[in-house]
C-alpha cells in the first residue's frame, strides 16, 4: 500500500469550540493506482488531501506513506517524506511569481540536489506542451499555462504519490478538459500514485476508486 | 459610504492590521507635537525673558542725552519710555567708601517684569515694579557687605545721604547695563540733581527703554538708529539672549533634531504599512468594482478610511504629545526664569500637518496603485498590482519627506542636511545593490542548500531588497544619530564646561596690583588665568579710494581692547594668520564684528583710544566662543602696537564652593578692582544641560521605538512575500532548517549592508549637524559608528527575521496555502 489510513481525525480551533472537519477516515491506496475524493463545498476533501500529502498533522488516527507513519512525525520529518515521496499540484498552481516557468519546475530536483534539474525540468515542460515558455514568468502565462508548469512541476519530483487538488477548478471547461487529459496521459508514463480531489464527474470517473465525502466523513466508496 | 468607511477602520484596527502604521503616526504625532508645544512654550518664555532682560522692547545707550525733538516725536507714538542714567560714584558709609555704578531710574521703571529686593520691613523677598522712593537706595548685597551697612543705616552719595531701604536682588534689564559688573545702587531720578555728582563732562550713560506694539517700536528704532552717533548702542530683542538663553536655544536643536528622527521613520513606517495594506485591500477594491463601484466611490471610501486614521492618529498623539511636554517642563522647571507661558496655535497645527503630509505622501501613492487594480484580478486571484511608475512614488514621497522636514524644524539648513544625507545614503545603496548582484541570476532558485538559496533571493529581489535596505539604513541610523546626539553632543556640551570653569571674574585691576593679586590667590591655592590688558576705543575703517584718499568712516559702537600675542582659549583663526614671532603689528577682530561692519583681512582700520590714534591692518578674523566663561574680546591687537596705552587688567579664576571667605577678604583687600561671580550662571547652564540631556534620554526613547516599528514593518512587508514562498517550497520537501537558515543568511547580509549605509548616513549627518547645528568646533569622527551600524544590522534585523521565520514554519503549509 502506498497509502494506509486508519480512524483519522481532525479537528480545528473555533470560537465555538473545536470544529471536526474529518472524522474515522479509513482508506488504502496501492501503488500506481488513482483516487478520486469528491463531495459538497466544505466536506473535508481539501484537508483530507492535505493530510495524506503530510502538508498538516492529524488530529488523532494513523496515516502511512509508503509505510512512513506521517502521524508520528514532526514537519521537518514529514518534509523530508514529502521531498521524496510526494508531489502537488494546487489549485489555483501556487508558482513562485519571481521564477520564470523553467525555474519554478527545477525546484523539486534541486531541493534534492540533482545536478540535471534543468534538463529535468525541460523534459516536462516539453511533455505538457510548454517548450516555448521556458523563459515566461507565471504572470505572462494563461491559467491553463500556469496549470501545465504546476503539473510539470509535480511530475518533476518523481513522485510516490502525486496530489492533485482540483487541477481544473480555475479553468474554463475547454482548458480543464485538456488538463485532465494530460494529466492522465503523463500520470500513465510514470507508476505514481495517484490522489485527486475534484468536483468533476468526468475527471473522477477516469480514476480507478472514488470516495465521497460527506460533512468529514467518508459516506460512500 | 461613511458607514462602510467606518466599518472598514474599525474592522482593520480591530484584526490588528494597522496596529504598525497607528502606532507609527501615534509616535509622530507625539514626539512632534511634545516637542512643538515644548520648544513653542519655550520660545514664548524667551522671548519675555529677553525683554526683561533687556527691560523693554528696545534700549538706546548713550554717553548724551537723546535729543528732545527725537525723543518727543517717538513720544507721539504708543510707546512707554523709561529713562535711566548710570554713573560710576563713591558711595560711603559711616567707615567704608567703595566705587560703585549707580542707577537713577523715571517714575516709568521698570518697563517689564519686577525688581526683586530684601524688603526693609519683613526682611523678606519682595517684587516691586516701581522706582526707589525719595531719599531711599536699594545696594546690592556685595555693596551691603563692601560698606559694612545693613537696611535701615544711610549712606552718601555725592552731596546727598539715602536711607538703604531694601537690598536688591534682581532687576530687569540687569544684563545690558554699563557699569553691570560693579557694585550696584539704584537710586530714584528725582534725587540726582541734589547728589551734584553730575557735571558736564561727568562719564555718565543715559539709557532709554521703549515697549509697545510692534509699528510703534519699529517707529522708534527708525527714528533711533538716524540719530545715532559714533558710541551710541541701540539694543534690540533677540540680538542678545545670553548663556542661559543660548543653552536653552541649543537644546531645542537637540530637541527638534530628536523629533525629527521620529517623524521621518513614522514616515518610512506608513509608507510600508501603506502598502501592506493597499496589497490586502485589492480584493475589496475588485469586489467592490465587480459589484458597480466607480473609481470615484471608491477613491471616496479609502480618503474616508484615511482621514480617520488622521483623526484618530491626531487626536490620540496630541494627548500624548501633552503629556510628555507636561513632563518635560515638570524636569525643566527650576530653570525657566518666568513661568511659561500657554503654546501657541501653531504646535497643534505642525502636528496635523505632519499627519497628513506622511499620509498623502506615503500611503497615497500606493492608494493610487489600488484604485487602479481591475475587478477582473479577483477572478485571477492575482496579489500584485498592475505595473505602476515608481518614478512618481518616488518623487512624492522625497516631496513629502522635505515638507516634513521644513514643516518640522523650519530651519532650512537642518532639512536639506537630512534630506540630503538620506538621498545619498538611497542612492549609494541602490547603486551598491545593484553593483554586487550585477551579473543576471543563476538558473534557479539553487535551493540547494542555504547559502546558495540566500544568494539567488539576494540577486533576484534587487528592486524590493534596496527599498529595504535603504528602510533599514534609516532606522538604523537615524537610532545612531539619535544615541550620538543623546550622548556624544551633550558630553561634549557639558565638556565645555568642565567642573573647574573659571566661575569669577576680576575686571578694573591696575597693572601695578597683578603682582599682589596673583600672590593673594595663590596664597588661597587658586591659580589666576592670564591677565588681560584692557582699553576702551573705536574703530574706524581707512577707506583707500582714489576720491576719498585716506578718509575713514566709524564704526557706531566702541569695543573693550586687548592685546596679546597668545590666541585665548576657545578662539580660531578662520581667516588671515594670527600674530607670529616677526610680527610687530595687526589687529585680530571677531567673526561678528567683521560680518556686521564688513571688515576683511587686510583692510586699513584706525583705532582711536582715550589719548592716542593708531593706524594698522586687520591681520585676522577669529570664532570665538562666547559660552567658554572665560575673557573673551571682540577686538585683539598687537602687543608691540598698543604695549603704552593706559589701560586695567581683566583675569578670571575658579573658587571652589569650600573657599567662599575668599571673595570677602578679596574685595576687603581690593576695594578698586570689580570681582563678579557667574557661578549661578554656570550652575544653572549645567542644570539645563544635565536636565536636556534626561528629556533627551525620552526622545531617543520614542525615536528607538519608531525605529522599532519601521524594522518590523519593513520586514514584515518583505516577509509577505516569502511566506508564500516558503510554503511551497515546504510542500516540495524543503526542510525548515533550510528556510530558517537561507531567511537569517540573507536578512543578516541585509542588516550588515544596511548597517554599514546606517553608519555612512549617521557619520555625514552628524558631520553636518555638529559643524552647522550645534557649532561644534572640531567635530568628532565617530569610528565606532562603522562596527555599531553594521553589527546592529546583523543582530536586529538577522534575530528579527529568524523569529519571524520560526513563526512562519510553525505553521503546516497547507494552513498558508489553502487559507491564503
Amino acid at each position: 500500500m502506498i497509502i494506509k489510513t486508519s480512524s483519522v481525525h481532525k479537528e480545528v480551533p473555533s470560537s465555538n469550540g473545536n470544529l471536526i472537519i474529518l472524522e474515522d477516515i479509513n482508506l488504502e491506496l496501492e501503488e500506481g493506482k488513482s483516487l478520486a475524493i469528491v463531495g459538497p463545498s466544505g466536506s473535508g476533501k481539501t484537508t483530507l488531501l492535505s493530510l495524506l500529502a503530510g502538508l498538516d498533522s492529524v488530529t488523532s488516527g494513523e496515516i502511512f506513506l509508503n509505510g512512513n507513519p506521517l502521524h508520528k512525525m514532526n514537519e521537518n520529518q514529514r518534509a523530508s517524506i514529502r521531498k521524496e515521496n510526494v508531489g502537488f499540484v494546487f489549485q489555483s498552481f501556487e508558482l513562485l511569481p519571481g521564477l520564470n516557468a523553467l525555474e519554478n519546475v527545477m525546484l523539486p530536483s534541486e531541493l534534492k540536489n540533482i545536478p540535471e534539474a534543468k534538463e529535468i525540468a525541460q523534459k516536462f515542460l516539453v511533455k505538457v506542451g510548454l517548450e516555448n515558455r521556458f523563459n515566461h514568468y507565471p504572470k505572462q502565462l494563461s491559467g491553463g499555462e500556469q496549470q501545465r508548469v504546476a503539473i510539470a512541476r509535480a511530475f518533476a519530483c518523481n513522485a510516490k504519490v502525486l496530489f492533485v487538488d482540483e487541477p481544473t477548478g480555475n479553468l474554463d471547461p475547454k482548458n480543464g478538459l485538456k488538463i485532465s487529459e494530460l494529466f492522465f496521459k503523463v500520470n500513465q508514463e510514470s507508476t505514481n500514485a495517484l490522489v485527486v480531489v475534484t468536483h468533476d464527474v468526468n475527471l473522477a470517473k477516469k480514476c480507478d476508486d472514488q470516495i465521497q465525502l460527506k460533512e468529514g466523513k467518508i459516506v460512500e466508496s | 459610504m461613511f458607514n462602510l468607511s467606518l466599518k472598514l477602520f474599525w474592522r482593520e484596527v480591530k484584526s490588528g492590521q494597522l496596529s504598525v502604521m497607528i502606532i507609527a503616526l501615534l509616535i509622530a504625532v507625539a514626539s512632534v507635537s511634545c516637542i512643538s508645544l515644548f520648544t513653542d512654550r519655550l520660545q514664548n518664555a524667551l522671548m519675555l525673558e529677553t525683554q526683561e532682560f533687556l527691560g523693554g522692547d528696545l534700549k538706546f545707550d548713550s554717553s548724551q542725552e537723546l535729543n528732545s525733538r527725537v525723543l518727543s516725536k517717538i513720544s507721539s507714538k504708543n510707546l512707554k519710555i523709561s529713562k535711566a542714567i548710570t554713573f560710576a560714584s563713591m558711595i560711603s558709609s559711616r567707615e567704608y567708601l567703595q566705587l560703585s555704578s549707580v542707577k537713577a531710574v523715571d517714575s516709568f521703571y521698570p518697563l517689564v517684569g519686577t525688581i526683586e529686593l530684601i524688603s526693609f520691613k519683613s526682611n523678606e523677598v519682595v517684587e516691586l515694579k516701581s522706582a526707589p522712593n525719595i531719599d531711599s537706595v536699594w545696594l546690592d548685597q556685595r555693596l551691603i557687605d563692601l560698606l559694612k551697612v545693613r537696611i535701615g543705616d544711610s549712606v552718601e552719595i555725592g552731596n546727598a545721604s539715602f536711607l538703604v531701604s531694601h537690598i536688591l536682588i534682581t532687576e530687569p534689564d540687569r544684563g545690558s547695563s554699563a557699569f553691570a559688573f560693579a557694585p550696584k545702587a539704584i537710586i530714584n531720578y528725582n534725587d540726582l540733581k541734589k547728589t551734584g555728582i553730575l557735571q558736564p563732562g561727568s562719564r555718565v550713560r543715559f539709557s532709554y527703554l521703549f515697549l509697545g506694539d510692534n509699528t510703534s517700536v519699529n517707529f522708534a528704532k527708525e527714528q533711533l538708529n538716524l540719530a545715532k552717533e559714533p558710541g551710541d548702542q541701540l539694543t534690540e530683542i533677540g540680538s542678545n539672549q545670553g548663556s542661559i538663553g543660548n543653552a536653552i536655544k541649543k537644546s531645542e536643536n537637540f530637541f527638534i533634531l530628536g523629533g525629527l528622527l521620529s517623524v521621518l521613520m513614522a514616515a518610512f513606517t506608513v509608507g510600508i504599512s501603506s502598502q501592506k495594506f493597499a496589497r490586502r485591500h485589492i480584493s475589496y477594491v475588485a469586489v467592490l468594482k465587480s459589484l458597480g463601484s466607480n473609481s470615484l466611490e471608491l477613491k471616496k471610501l479609502y480618503i474616508l478610511i484615511f482621514s480617520e486614521l488622521a483623526i484618530v492618529s491626531i487626536l490620540i498623539g496630541l494627548l500624548f504629545g501633552w503629556t510628555i511636554q507636561d513632563f518635560f517642563i515638570y524636569l525643566l522647571r527650576d530653570y525657566f526664569p518666568i513661568n511659561l507661558p500657554d503654546a501657541s496655535s501653531k504646535p497643534f497645527i505642525i502636528s496635523a500637518l505632519t499627519v497628513i503630509i506622511c499620509l498623502i505622501g506615503f500611503s497615497f501613492p500606493h492608494i493610487v496603485k489600488l484604485l487602479k487594480i481591475s475587478p477582473v484580478t479577483i477572478l485571477r486571484k492575482q496579489r500584485s498590482f498592475a505595473p505602476f511608475s515608481y518614478s512618481v512614488y518616488i518623487a512624492i514621497s522625497l516631496l513629502a519627506i522635505f515638507l516634513l522636514l521644513l514643516v518640522y524644524t523650519e530651519n532650512m539648513a537642518l532639512s536639506m542636511i537630512i534630506f540630503l544625507t538620506i538621498g545619498m545614503v538611497y542612492i549609494i545603496g541602490t547603486a551598491c545593490i545593484y553593483l554586487i548582484f550585477f551579473s543576471k541570476p543563476a538558473e534557479g532558485l539553487r535551493a540547494n542548500n542555504p547559502m546558495n538559496l540566500a544568494w539567488s533571493e539576494l540577486r533576484r529581489r534587487k528592486l524590493s531588497n534596496s527599498i529595504q535596505i535603504i528602510s533599514f539604513a534609516v532606522a538604523i541610523g537615524l537610532s545612531l544619530i539619535a544615541f550620538v546626539v543623546k550622548t556624544e553632543l551633550v558630553n561634549s556640551w557639558e565638556k565645555s564646561l568642565p567642573p573647574e570653569s573659571p566661575n569669577n571674574f576680576a575686571i578694573n585691576i591696575n597693572q601695578i596690583e597683578i603682582s599682589s593679586l596673583t600672590n593673594f590667590l595663590e596664597k588661597s591655592e587658586i591659580k589666576p588665568n592670564y591677565f588681560y590688558p584692557i582699553a576702551n576705543g573705536r574703530i574706524s575703517k581707512i577707506q583707500n579710494s582714489q576720491a576719498s584718499k585716506n578718509s575713514s568712516s566709524s564704526i557706531d559702537r566702541t569695543f573693550n581692547i586687548t592685546w596679546t600675542k597668545k590666541l585665548p582659549e576657545k578662539n580660531k583663526i578662520i581667516s588671515g594668520e594670527w600674530f607670529d614671532e616677526k610680527s610687530t603689528n595687526g589687529l585680530s577682530i571677531s567673526e561678528e564684528i567683521a560680518l556686521r561692519y564688513t571688515l576683511k583681512v587686510g583692510d586699513k582700520v584706525k583705532v582711536n583710544l582715550a589719548d592716542q590714534s593708531i593706524e594698522t591692518t586687520i591681520q585676522s578674523i577669529r570664532k570665538v566662543n562666547w559660552e567658554s566663561f572665560t575673557p573673551n574680546f571682540f577686538v585683539i591687537g598687537h602687543p608691540d602696537l598698543f604695549g603704552n596705552t593706559p589701560s586695567t587688567y581683566i583675569t578670571s579664576f575658579y573658587i571652589p564652593k569650600n573657599k567662599g571667605e575668599v571673595i570677602s577678604k578679596f574685595m576687603e583687600k581690593f576695594r578698586t578692582v570689580s570681582l563678579f561671580s557667574i557661578e549661578s550662571l554656570i550652575k544653572q547652564v549645567k542644570d539645563i544641560v544635565d536636565q536636556v540631556s534626561r528629556a533627551l534620554e525620552i526622545i531617543m526613547f520614542l525615536t528607538i521605538i519608531s525605529a522599532i516599528f519601521l524594522t518590523i514593518a519593513t520586514i514584515q512587508d518583505g516577509f509577505s512575500l516569502r511566506i508564500h514562498q516558503a510554503a511551497v517550497l515546504r510542500t516540495l520537501g524543503a526542510s525548515n532548517l533550510l528556510l530558517r537558515r537561507s531567511t537569517f543568511i540573507e536578512f543578516s547580509f541585509i542588516g550588515i549592508f544596511a548597517g554599514l549605509l546606517a553608519s555612512i548616513l549617521a557619520q555625514l549627518s552628524l558631520y553636518f549637524l555638529e559643524t552647522r547645528i550645534f557649532d561644534i568646533e572640531d567635530p568628532l569622527l565617530h569610528l565606532s559608528l562603522l562596527y555599531i551600524g553594521p553589527l546592529s544590522g546583523f543582530f536586529v534585523i538577522g534575530f528579527i527575521s529568524l523569529f519571524l521565520i520560526h513563526s512562519v514554519t510553525q505553521k503546516s503549509p497547507k494552513e498558508i496555502l489553502f487559507n491564503a
